[in-house]
């Protein structure tokens, strides 16, 4: 993209205030999830047993700051400014206690971070996938087009539970392996592959038909006329105009990804306890409504969290949409 | 047209052997054996290997699974679904007393979001930008955030906790449904209906009151709508008979879009609603690993998937010539 083109855009995206207003929210949130994540990290499994045991909101924590040293030994997290462990300490329980006395904040400030990998992990893997099908598809042509569109046909109709599922269960053991052991890790990577796996289909799709109408375009005869190799022609005429409509599709992809990772895990099929995501935390939150009374800051934390998140995304992703390219098929299929 | 319509249907069938070769293939791959799921050893039940072997054979399970598809379909060509692993019972049974309840289910969320949405989305148009227009479209834009599921905690716990007794949040139908009078079901199927119907239609209707409104904008762009004011016509018919008109075919080939998601997309929501609908009979399959019944279920839905998309295919060239030779 040129800069003035680079520059339209901007200032149409600035002008757009709901935008601007979640790319901040967006914003603000990563800057204080990176500070919390040292803590969260070990802190989001810290237990209080004794008193804690759904305790609604408080201002006052009461889980013995021992435990929460405790939990931090040998972490990264001990070399930080001792202040952001006293802040977060002090507010540990303004969204209340889970039903093992673990921090409701906590557990949400970490579970945003997972769900987000997740979502931005999701958006990558369809990114490159959806990309690279798209255009080898286009300018192939024929019966290699024919048949690649038709692999794609294929896993649109596929029951796309079934495949998450089985995606999950081939990669779990050799993925925890291969992360040592560290099965939250693994956990998220394969989420966010059996989702990207599944979402990139549209944006092959998408790519294919914006490859081909640019490929009638006189400046591809051009490029073509002057002997450029396909690739090249690929590369460095084609992709770079097609940079718009690609990026709004992630942005949109993104939030879509964190709503079917939330999906999943009510279903029980998600990220595995103790590691907390946004549709975990919500799913204990309505296990615990079910069958006592009333524990509404187990489901109305995390569940706000997730709403706020996927509106600033989509938030951002319309913008973007409108400043980067106005009047495209991406346009009509959010 | 003959040959363009021939050829899209041998791609069809190619498409649906395809996705169910795919179906079998995983389900069968997926660990966990529907036999072995039958009984529970935590209730210190066990199963001696010589059943556990005989069973398998009755299912066919002992065979390789390339036997085991080709068996499946040439079942499939009489239209025998086979019977369900889990409870013995024919697998059509099973979907033809669930798929009503997802139909009915679609279908009155499919309608009512279109009749509220087509109506928002042109008025949002033609008053761009107005505060009608900035109103509406981030209060839509705000439900389209907020996942169904997530609304449907919030009904099901609301109504639990403020006793609100006449309003029933799980199943359709209540004890004693049988002894009402014709009104009195009809009242009672509306109070079961009304919870899930909210959570389901209202993401369908952020989303498609802005499609609504972005292709009618696109409409009133074009020429012909300058032309129709030239020749004097008032503003409302300009609107209504050509802007909104030429919005319609979008629209039903979103329809057609959506139809196969609408289907199998409730699954979470009948989950939680306990609806006997198709969505929660492939969750309860696929963890039974029900081979038979997840099979069934998938050749339906990819049917319909399939004979959207042809559809669509085929109105487009019926319209537009050009495609028939292009694609």
């Amino acid at each position: 993209m040129t800069n003035a083109r680079k520059h339209r855009a901007w200032s149409r995206f600035r002008r757009n205030r709901s935008a601007v207003v979640g790319c901040a929210f967006l914003v603000i949130a990563l800057v204080v999830a990176v500070l919390v994540t040292p803590f969260t990290l070990s802190w989001s499994n810290v237990q209080n047993l004794r008193d804690g045991v759904r305790m609604s909101p408080t201002l006052h924590n009461v889980t013995p700051e021992s435990s929460f040293d405790d939990a931090l030994e040998g972490s990264v997290a001990q070399k930080l400014p001792t202040s952001i462990a006293r802040l977060l300490r002090a507010s540990a329980g303004v969204m209340g206690y889970d039903d093992l006395g673990r921090s409701v904040l906590f557990r949400v400030m970490f579970g945003w971070l997972v769900s987000l990998a997740i979502g931005c992990g999701a958006a990558m893997i369809s990114v490159v996938l959806g990309v690279g099908w798209g255009v080898v598809a286009a300018m192939s042509g024929g019966r290699v087009d024919a048949m690649m569109m038709r692999v794609v046909d294929m896993l649109y109709g596929l029951p796309y539970i079934l495949f998450v599922i089985l995606l999950k269960v081939v990669m779990e053991d050799p993925l925890t392996q291969f992360f040592g052991g560290r099965a939250t890790l693994a956990d998220i990577v394969i989420l966010f592959i059996a989702i990207g796996s599944v979402s990139w289909l549209t944006m092959a799709r998408m790519v294919r038909g914006q490859v081909l109408s640019q490929m009638g375009q006189p400046f591809v005869e051009a490029a073509r006329a002057t002997g450029a190799a396909p690739l090249r022609i690929a590369l460095r005429h084609i992709v770079p105009n097609l940079v718009g409509p690609i990026v709004v599709y992630a942005t949109l992809i993104i939030p879509q990804a964190i709503l079917q990772e939330s999906f999943l895990s009510f279903l029980g099929i998600g990220v595995q306890p103790p590691t907390p995501s946004l549709g975990r935390l919500a799913s204990d939150g309505v296990e615990a409504i079910n069958s006592f009374v009333g524990f509404w800051w187990l489901i109305v934390f995390p569940s706000g969290v997730l709403v706020l998140t996927l509106l600033a995304m989509n938030f951002v992703g319309d913008g973007l949409r409108d400043a980067l390219d106005p009047k495209s098929e991406a346009a009509q299929l959010i | 047209m003959m040959r363009y319509t021939i050829h899209r249907l041998l791609l069809a069938v190619i498409t649906f052997l395809g996705i169910t070769l795919v179906t079998f293939s995983v389900i069968q791959l997926a660990p966990g054996d529907p036999i072995a799921m039958q009984v529970s050893p935590e209730l210190g039940l066990e199963m001696s290997q010589h059943t556990y072997e005989t069973l398998r054979a009755h299912w066919g399970l002992d065979q390789p699974i390339s036997t085991q598809y080709v068996r499946w379909l040439k079942r499939l060509l009489t239209l025998d679904f086979g019977r369900s692993i889990s409870d013995h019972r024919p697998v059509w049974d099973k979907i033809a007393e669930r798929l009503p309840w997802t139909i009915a289910l679609s279908v009155l969320a499919m309608g009512i979001s279109l009749l509220i949405s087509i109506p928002t989305g042109v008025y949002s148009a033609v008053r761009k930008g107005r505060t009608f227009d900035t109103a509406v479209g981030t209060l839509l834009f705000a439900l389209y955030s907020v996942p169904g599921y997530v609304t449907a905690i919030v009904l099901i716990t609301a109504v639990a906790h403020i006793p609100i007794d006449w309003l029933p949040i799980s199943g359709v139908r209540s004890e004693g449904f049988a002894d009402l009078s014709l009104s009195g079901r009809v009242v009672d199927l509306a109070k079961h209906f009304l919870l899930i119907t909210i959570c389901f239609t209202y993401p369908l209707l952020a989303f498609q009151s802005r499609f609504v409104r972005s292709n009618m904008l696109e409409a009133i762009g074009q020429d012909y709508i300058r032309t129709a004011r030239a020749k004097g016509l008032d503003e409302r018919s300009v609107m209504l008979r050509h802007g909104l008109r030429n919005t319609l075919i979008p629209i039903v080939t979103l329809m057609g879009l959506m139809l196969p998601s609408v289907l199998s997309g409730s699954a979470i929501l009948e989950v939680m609603f306990q609806w006997p609908g198709i969505g929660r009979l492939m969750f309860n399959a696929i963890s039974q690993r029900d081979y038979f019944t997840v099979m069934g279920i998938s050749s339906i839905v990819a049917v319909v998937v399939l004979l959207g998309t042809l559809l669509t295919d085929l109105a487009y060239a019926w319209v537009d010539p050009r495609v028939r030779y292009g694609g």
